[in-house]
């Protein structure tokens, strides 16, 4: 009786706690990424405009991008183009504001990073400025963790 | 009063991983959570997009309801290996990989886009690229659908983090 107790208050517990917590199982995949936590490690390749942030729960992947689409600090845009009017894809070397962008294990919407001097000089800071903001930037990392989804 | 501290203790340890086959997320986080046993419920395709989406029927973010599809994409090229270039087997990722849907082969790679994102994941070798490019997308939609050969549960979903 009393393991029956003990059984349904964990469950009560675990089901009624979804708005601050939620238990996963063995059968849950659980995709988890925590703002507050800086990482560990962070990489870039600066050619693929690729970059990649690792943290005490798991390495995350994502890309970056130089257009002349400037945004606020942190925050995230439903749509990026670039100046021929595209949507930006990653890669693109057409201005001086670098974006970054989650890719892996989730997709986020574009985050604002900064301002460069040149078109050149995000070129080749972008991919390395992502990373390094993902790994030690907790509101960078709010801004970019805050837009995942559908 | 003891008894209650004690229970107290014990859903502490409970939720702090003592149970190993347990973890708890706090909402500060960003959270995905996929039931890896749970097949979708239904699954389309759109063969000239290579695109594909399964509709599952439990939340993917916790009290969402608004978020239980994955979608996905596919592609047919002439890669055969898996990350630690040794032949791939169906199932097998490559997280080098580089694919599009504008790429030709006979082998199928599928691929999670959407909320969640994987890796490619090999599916298998069509007959000819023809096949492939008709083929693949489906191929890969019923194959997470269904878990079939454990597609799914030792595949794509081991192939997102």
């Amino acid at each position: 009786m009393k393991k029956l107790i003990i059984s349904s208050l964990i469950a009560m517990f675990c089901a009624s706690a979804g708005a601050t917590t939620m238990c996963a199982t063995d059968d849950t995949l659980a995709i988890v990424l925590d703002p507050v936590i800086n990482g560990t490690a962070n990489s870039f390749n600066t050619d693929l405009f690729e970059w990649s942030a690792t943290f005490s729960y798991g390495t995350v992947w994502g890309i970056a991008t130089c257009v002349d689409t400037s945004g606020a600090p942190n925050t995230a845009v439903e749509e990026l183009r670039d100046s021929n009017g595209e949507i930006a894809t990653g890669g693109e070397r057409t201005g001086r504001y670098c974006w970054c962008q989650l890719s892996h294990p989730a997709k986020s919407r574009w985050v604002f990073r900064n301002v460069n001097s040149s078109v050149a000089d995000c070129v080749f800071n972008c991919a390395s400025n992502c990373g390094a903001n993902v790994r030690d930037n907790s509101a960078f990392r709010a801004g970019l963790f805050g837009s995942l989804g559908n | 009063m003891k008894k209650a501290i004690s229970l107290s203790v014990l859903l502490t340890l409970f939720c702090a991983g003592a149970y190993a086959a347990t973890t708890c997320i706090h909402s500060r986080t960003a959270v995905f959570t996929i039931k890896k046993s749970e097949n979708a419920v239904s699954s389309s395709y759109n063969n000239a997009e290579k695109t594909f989406s399964l509709r599952f029927g439990y939340d993917l973010v916790p009290n969402n309801s608004s978020q239980r599809t994955l979608t996905g994409m596919s592609t047919c090229n002439e890669i055969t290996t898996n990350t630690a270039d040794s032949a791939a087997k169906s199932g097998d990722a490559n997280v080098y990989l580089r694919a599009s849907s504008a790429d030709v082969g006979t082998q199928c790679w599928c691929s999670l886009t959407s909320p969640v994102t994987s890796w490619w994941v090999y599916y298998g070798a069509f007959d000819d690229e023809d096949a492939c490019d008709a083929g693949c997308t489906s191929a890969c939609a019923a194959a997470i659908k269904d878990n079939t050969s454990n597609f799914r549960t030792n595949g794509v979903y081991l192939a997102i983090w």
